[in-house]
């Protein structure tokens, strides 16, 4: 079999629709961790603590909402627009920053807050789904190729889309379930990795794969972080003011800039998701991380995880890919053999990166 | 200063601190001990191999009760002794202690939890700043930890690790060349030694001329997955018979895999006090017999908890010395009644825990497993589970169910 220089890429992606690849086996599946089996959507009047254990209990990050008098999807839930609310609530995104036609809402949702019996468990999602103005309902159809989805992904800069299935003139459509840019990951890690495909299948050669994340531009030097003694109120509020899904937590008291963990975004169905939960914004970020990763342990039968996924820079695209797919996370931080932390791949970055080559 | 090393090694016992000083020197002598021991020790049978037991130290007392005491046993410790557990830091000054005081006898290899990035996530971090007021504790065991070997081998015939194997290591020789005194790294041999993770999954099938289509990336973002095919030539190349690890939690405190080419061994029952799983020590006879000694937590009337000691303390006055494993009150006599969960099935005379008698009742009701090593009849643990008749709770020996706390 003669070897060409071509990128695979695009031929995988085109050869797969949507529909197909949110149906198709879960490769990197775990006792614990699969992906929903169930298209998970959420009815607006959920209430806020209501919605946000519905994504804990389905482990996904987002969900459409549905409205019934609507008669339709209003939005997306996402914890995007969680943090934006718990800010909003503790007054920590100044009023201006908030898009003008959502003023309204806020007013309403801080009023329900500070009157409903348990704080938040009076608010209904439909007036958080949207908040953060970061993930509109955009969506595709189960029949156009995955290859649609990363161009959109990287074009919109969204993490994940609606998959409807046209029911034809008549109906609605229906809906199918979530692409997400976790799913693509998946896809090309089990096609294309070295270690993820399976024996007896043809390793094709993929060499964007092959070069490494500091080739690639990607290794920018540094981190956005926060210092261990920090609270995680603090974090959301970074991620929130920076558009970014992670923080890290970095020590730099020593001028080695270490890393010892992160808070991301997918964090903050911790703190939702149970009574009580608002106490944990004022934890120090140190303390908060440490017991999420031994709670998660516990939730992987005992099977305790390293505190951070990282790589190296002279780590390759291909190598970062089925790093982030194996351990279904959402980015890689980049580190000298020292530990200095100097860089983070997202998954995000990842799509870019494929999608400038399509 | 004279070291009276027994008279500190009956303190720990009962769980007492030592100041700070005590551990920075401890901690040295150690590490002039460990500095001289290869990357692959090799012991001779007979001798007893412990799994995870995370800062459990009444769970480690157990372990010396039902297994015996040092020196009288040979151990074989195989990582993981802090974090987690309320009581790491006295667990591992107490198991740094014995290797000192018998390093011919004790065995101390090392875990992912010995780590510095593990640690300062998992607890052990935080309660050496809890109970000794800084971080200089965590900083002595921690350097310590640096100095830990790799592995085991027994008699040429079982190879004990923490973790798993590696696709960068063949042979025993490689991990000989291994420089280990330094911090695990993210990756590479070092880190998939204390890392990697068998499965029983159909997915790993034998792949003609690559080595690496039997192993696949860790969930867990260090080490690898691998499978039976991997397994068996890593034997057959160093000319082993079976591979002994510990590192992930087994519910009936052990498991067999591949045919009895791989085992699990799992040392902290009731894991995180909230697991509801048996644990076990695997005992290695003269003739490479292998036993596992399966046990439950250490009854909740003979263990302390942080929120127990407090409400005691003052009540309790000074604790006795009492040298063999003796924890205030328990010589004490009394019922049993109301203390333990519905399923106790504790008697009275069970109450000297020490006691010869019941110490045999608990050998009785252990069961025999595995075999002479290289013999296959020692039954497959399937997928997930141990087979129904090998399954510690129920069955003929329903005694055992009395050690589920859950």
């Amino acid at each position: 079999m003669a070897e060409t220089p071509e990128d695979p890429v695009p031929g995988i992606l085109s050869a797969i629709t949507c529909g197909e690849v949110i149906l198709s086996p879960d490769q990197f599946a775990t006792r614990e961790s699969t992906r929903p089996t169930v298209p998970v959507c959420l009815d607006s009047e959920l209430s806020v603590q209501e919605g946000c254990a519905a994504l804990a209990a389905h482990r996904v990050s987002s969900a459409p909402v549905y409205d019934e008098k609507a008669g339709g999807f209003v939005g997306m839930l996402d914890y995007r627009d969680l943090v934006a609310y718990i800010l909003a609530v503790l007054h920590k995104v100044p009023a201006d920053r908030i898009s003008a036609d959502a003023d309204l809402e806020l007013t309403d949702i801080i009023r329900q807050a500070t009157t409903g019996p348990q704080g938040t468990a009076g608010v209904p999602i439909k007036l958080v789904a949207n908040l953060s103005k970061l993930n509109p309902l955009a969506h595709l159809y189960s029949t156009e190729p995955v290859l649609t989805a990363v161009k959109t992904f990287a074009r919109d800069k969204v993490h994940r889309l609606v998959v409807l299935r046209q029911e034809g003139a008549a109906g609605g459509d229906t809906f199918v379930g979530i692409i997400s840019q976790s799913t693509v990951a998946a896809l090309i890690a089990s096609r294309l990795g070295k270690l993820s495909t399976k024996p007896g299948q043809p390793r094709t050669s993929w060499p964007l794969g092959e070069k490494t994340l500091a080739d690639l531009g990607l290794v920018k030097g540094d981190v956005i972080s926060i210092s261990p003694e920090d609270q995680v109120l603090e974090a959301l509020y970074l991620m929130h003011e920076k558009k970014i899904s992670s923080v890290g937590i970095v020590d730099r008291s020593e001028g080695d800039n270490l890393l010892l963990g992160s808070i991301s975004m997918t964090d903050i169905k911790e703190i939702l998701a149970r009574r009580g939960g608002w106490k944990r914004l004022f934890d120090s970020a140190m303390h908060f991380f440490g017991d999420l990763r031994a709670e998660q342990g516990l939730q992987h039968h005992g099977d305790d995880r390293v505190p951070s996924f990282t790589v190296h820079p002279g780590t390759t695209l291909g190598s970062a890919v089925e790093k982030i797919a194996a351990t279904r996370s959402h980015r890689v931080w980049v580190v000298e053999k020292d530990g200095k932390v100097v860089g983070v791949v997202s998954l995000s970055d990842v799509m870019a990166v494929i999608a400038a080559r399509l | 200063m004279t070291w009276d090393l027994d008279a500190i090694i009956s303190r720990l016992y009962t769980k007492q601190l030592l100041p700070e000083h005590t551990v920075r020197e401890l901690c040295e002598k150690v590490k002039e001990v460990l500095v001289r021991e290869g990357n692959v020790r090799n012991v001779s049978p007979p001798c007893t191999l412990v799994g995870d037991v995370h800062g459990q130290f009444y769970d480690v007392l157990e372990i010396f009760r039902i297994g015996g005491y040092c020196p009288d046993t040979n151990y074989v410790f195989l990582g993981d002794y802090v974090d987690r557990g309320y009581y790491s830091v006295e667990t591992i000054t107490l198991l740094a202690c014995l290797k000192l005081r018998y390093p011919d006898r004790v065995t101390l290899v090392r875990g992912n939890h010995e780590s510095r990035a593990v640690t300062q996530t998992y607890g052990f971090y935080t309660e050496c700043i809890r109970k000794y007021g800084n971080a200089n504790v965590w900083s002595y065991f921690t350097d310590l930890f640096d100095y830990l070997v790799l592995s085991v081998v027994i008699q040429d015939s079982i190879f004990c690790v923490h973790g798993g194997l590696s696709p960068s290591l063949h042979t025993i020789d490689q991990i000989k060349v291994i420089d280990r005194f330094r911090e695990i790294p993210h990756e590479g041999p070092m880190a998939d030694l204390v890392w990697s993770d068998p499965v029983s999954a159909p997915t790993f099938s034998s792949v003609s001329g690559d080595d690496k289509g039997d192993f696949a990336i860790s969930p867990r973002g260090a080490g690898y997955i691998f499978g039976r095919e991997v397994t068996k030539k890593f034997l057959e190349v160093n000319g082993l018979g079976h591979i002994c690890r510990a590192h992930q939690l087994c519910m009936e405190g052990y498991q067999i895999l591949y045919d009895d080419m791989l085992s699990t061994v799992w040392s902290a029952p009731n894991y995180c006090y909230r697991a509801g799983n048996m644990a076990s020590v695997l005992e290695i006879g003269p003739g490479l017999e292998r036993y596992f000694n399966v046990f439950g937590p250490c009854p909740d009337q003979y263990r302390e908890t942080p929120a127990k000691e407090t409400a005691t303390a003052a009540a309790a006055g000074a604790m006795g010395t009492g040298g063999m494993g003796g924890v205030a009150g328990r010589e004490k006599g009394g019922s049993l009644a109301g203390v333990l969960s519905r399923d106790a099935v504790w008697e009275d005379g069970d109450v000297g825990m020490g006691s010869q008698a019941a110490v045999e009742r608990r050998r009785k009701m252990t069961r025999r497993v595995g075999g002479m090593v290289g013999n296959g009849n020692g039954g497959e643990g399937s997928g997930d589970g141990v087979d129904a008749d090998r399954v510690g709770a129920g069955g003929q020996d329903s005694g055992v169910v009395g050690r589920y706390f859950l």
